[in-house]
């Protein structure tokens, strides 16, 4: 069953200069069960687009779409009061910052108390056992001594897994986790993902892994969304993505990824795109790459669409041959 | 827990004794009568060690001397003096948080909006306005233009309250007179003159520390995470913002009880409320030396007591710092 849809979602931020387009027209969709990745560069919008499907968004960003369908309901329908509380029973995010994303000022006990005392109700017994039953699946071997404990006497990876643990609370049937490893050790950073995706296949919940490091998504995700600039650049399944990249930022990316041991050959230098993401008021004319891409051509002044690729997926890219029959810009078709 | 309490109380336990070199020294300038009343001897002992020694043993066993002016125990008529001075602080310093605080919110809330924009300009225009000034206005308008409040003190003549506590709020609800809810209304007229005169200052301090440090805690990580979770807008306000950002306010209502306590001097005197400021305000027109040192040492202490109290107050508020022991 369909879990997410999203067609044609765009968020424009109201600047003192006037406003921005921060996400461009973003089109996705993910299945129950699903494990989506997305990634880009660092104010590519990714991040924004998570929130804005949470309906996280700051007050001076506005966000328009089509569809916004989770689990059923359209939210673009509702009242912004039933929206925040029908995504709150739907979907949880996690954020990069461990440390930062628990309030300070309460122990581990009283904020997941207070999720499960919104989402769940019952006795403050029952949602104590629960609680527990929560630490202990996000692989926290003593919950009862961490219950007791404030967010600052817990290293990075507790909190991580604190956090899930509250964002699973509520039962999601959609897990966002925007950059969950970035901040933490490399060796936690495994063992958060592995949990990550083992809950979401144990729970049967789409998981949306944000990040814009390729080496988590390679071997966990179903599909791949490139972003960038706001701007959707390929979507395609996860094998297509990393075997047979079409798009010249997708090839980038995984080009930009440091290789160890043999696969390294000594005295190569490590690839880098040139330049930096533009400022969004400052956008290049035609393909938002372009004065970085590698491969641009002439027509790279004219604006790519997204289009469909034979036997791959979606690409927004002059180069990338379309398949020959559609010829249509993807948010109007399914996949 | 127990070692930061025990360093709160040594801080506490010096800066008295610090106080006390202080006014030891002022001592020093007072005409030979007045210093003499501090001493043991009608004659000063000889080094100024034994001087020191001597005024310590009068200042704890309480024999701070007779006012020159009335001839009464300074000590004595300081606690008679002090209640109407704490009605008219605890009042002043309610009514600033419980304007302050929810302003500060809601300009935050609204940040850099029409809302904000009208509380900081009006938060300027209360922080510098001189407040005799604006006592006097108030006094105009109200007192004498409209006639809602009484002009001075801190009852009408013609009730009769008998002090049981020397609060006059609590003492007319305790009186057994039949006319005991009147008065208590009359009294209440006669405080909230005043009471808004000294809150101006800082209410003004209050909403903006308010406000700077919400809006700090309201674009933290955290403060999002509480949305997602669905809590409701009044909850994630009022229990996880706010906590958050009672430190910075917490800290400043230490600081500026002691500008209330100073505050209370000049508001104290525009309506004539029987109050310590108003008393330590005749004595300086007195010249009486015994009677200032009194409101000096006392005050003063009151101050370094209630800085203390709201250092460990702010220890509880964070668990940081509470478990950092």
């Amino acid at each position: 069953m369909q879990l997410l849809r999203v067609e044609n979602l765009s968020v424009t931020y109201h600047s003192s200069s006037g406003p921005l387009s921060i996400v461009e027209r973003l089109s996705l969709k993910m299945d129950e069960g699903e494990i989506l990745g997305v990634i880009g560069e660092s104010g590519s919008g990714k991040s924004v687009f998570a929130l804005s499907i949470m309906g996280l968004l700051s007050t001076k960003m506005v966000m328009r779409a089509d569809y916004l369908n989770l689990d059923g309901e359209d939210l673009m329908k509702m009242s912004a009061m039933d929206r925040a509380v029908y995504v709150a029973s739907k979907a949880a995010i996690i954020f990069q910052e461990p440390q930062a994303s628990l309030n300070p000022c309460f122990t581990v006990s009283s904020q997941l108390d207070e999720t499960l005392s919104i989402h769940q109700g019952g006795t403050r017994k029952n949602r104590r056992v629960r609680a527990l039953e929560l630490l202990d699946s996000v692989g926290i071997t003593k919950p009862e001594i961490l219950l007791k404990l404030y967010p600052h006497q817990l290293s990075g990876g507790m909190n991580q897994r604190v956090a899930i643990a509250m964002a699973l609370a509520c039962k999601p049937r959609l897990l966002i986790a925007d950059e969950p490893t970035t901040a933490l050790d490399v060796t936690i950073q495994a063992q958060i993902l592995e949990l990550l995706v083992n809950l979401s296949q144990s729970e049967k919940a789409g998981l949306m892994l944000i990040t814009h490091d390729f080496a988590l998504l390679s071997e966990n995700t179903d599909r791949i969304g490139v972003i960038y600039s706001g701007q959707l650049m390929e979507h395609a399944a996860t094998e297509n993505i990393l075997n047979s990249p079409r798009h010249p930022y997708t090839r980038a990316l995984l080009d930009s990824v440091p290789q160890l041991g043999d696969r390294h050959v000594k005295g190569s230098r490590l690839f880098a795109l040139q330049g930096q993401i533009p400022a969004m008021d400052q956008l290049p004319v035609g393909c938002r790459l372009g004065p970085r891409c590698p491969k641009a051509e002439k027509q790279c002044v004219n604006k790519p669409e997204l289009l469909s690729v034979e036997n791959h997926g979606k690409v927004r890219c002059h180069l990338a041959k379309p398949s020959p029959t559609v010829k249509k810009p993807l948010e109007q078709e399914e996949q | 827990m127990s070692k930061m309490i025990l360093r709160q109380l040594l801080i506490l336990l010096s800066s008295l004794v610090i106080l006390t070199f202080f006014t030891f020294g002022l001592t020093l300038f007072f005409p030979i009568e007045s210093r003499f009343q501090l001493l043991d001897t009608t004659q000063a002992p000889d080094g100024l060690v034994e001087q020191y020694v001597s005024y310590i043993k009068h200042i704890i066993t309480g024999d701070w001397g007779f006012s020159q002016s009335r001839g009464t125990d300074v000590l004595k008529e300081f606690f008679i003096y002090f209640p109407a001075t704490v009605e008219l602080v605890i009042t002043a310093l309610l009514l600033a948080l419980s304007l302050g605080i929810p302003l500060g919110i809601t300009a935050a809330q609204n940040k850099n909006k029409w809302p904000d924009k009208l509380v900081v300009s009006s938060t300027l225009v209360g922080y510098s306005m001189p407040i005799f000034w604006w006592g006097m206005l108030l006094v105009l308008f109200f007192s004498l233009s409209l006639g809602v409040t009484p002009v001075a003190s801190r009852l009408g003549f013609e009730y009769d309250i008998i002090p049981v506590t020397g609060f006059m709020l609590i003492d007319t609800l305790l009186s057994d007179q039949p006319y005991a809810i009147e008065a208590f209304y009359d009294a209440l007229h006669h405080l909230i003159l005043p009471a808004i005169v000294l809150a101006t200052i800082p209410l003004a301090i209050f909403t903006r520390v308010t406000r700077s440090a919400m809006i700090k805690v309201l674009a933290s990580d955290y403060i999002r995470t509480a949305k997602a979770k669905g809590l409701s807008h009044g909850r994630i306000i009022w229990i996880h913002a706010l906590r958050n950002a009672m430190l910075p306010i917490l800290t400043i209502i230490g600081l500026q009880i002691s500008v209330l306590i100073t505050g209370t001097l000049i508001t104290e005197t525009i309506f004539s409320w029987p109050g310590v400021g108003k008393w330590l305000l005749e004595a300086v027109y007195r010249r009486d030396f015994v009677t200032l040192h009194a409101g000096l040492l006392a005050t003063a202490s009151l101050v370094i007591m209630i800085n203390i109290a709201v250092e460990l107050m702010s220890f509880y508020v964070n668990p940081k710092m509470r478990l950092q022991e």
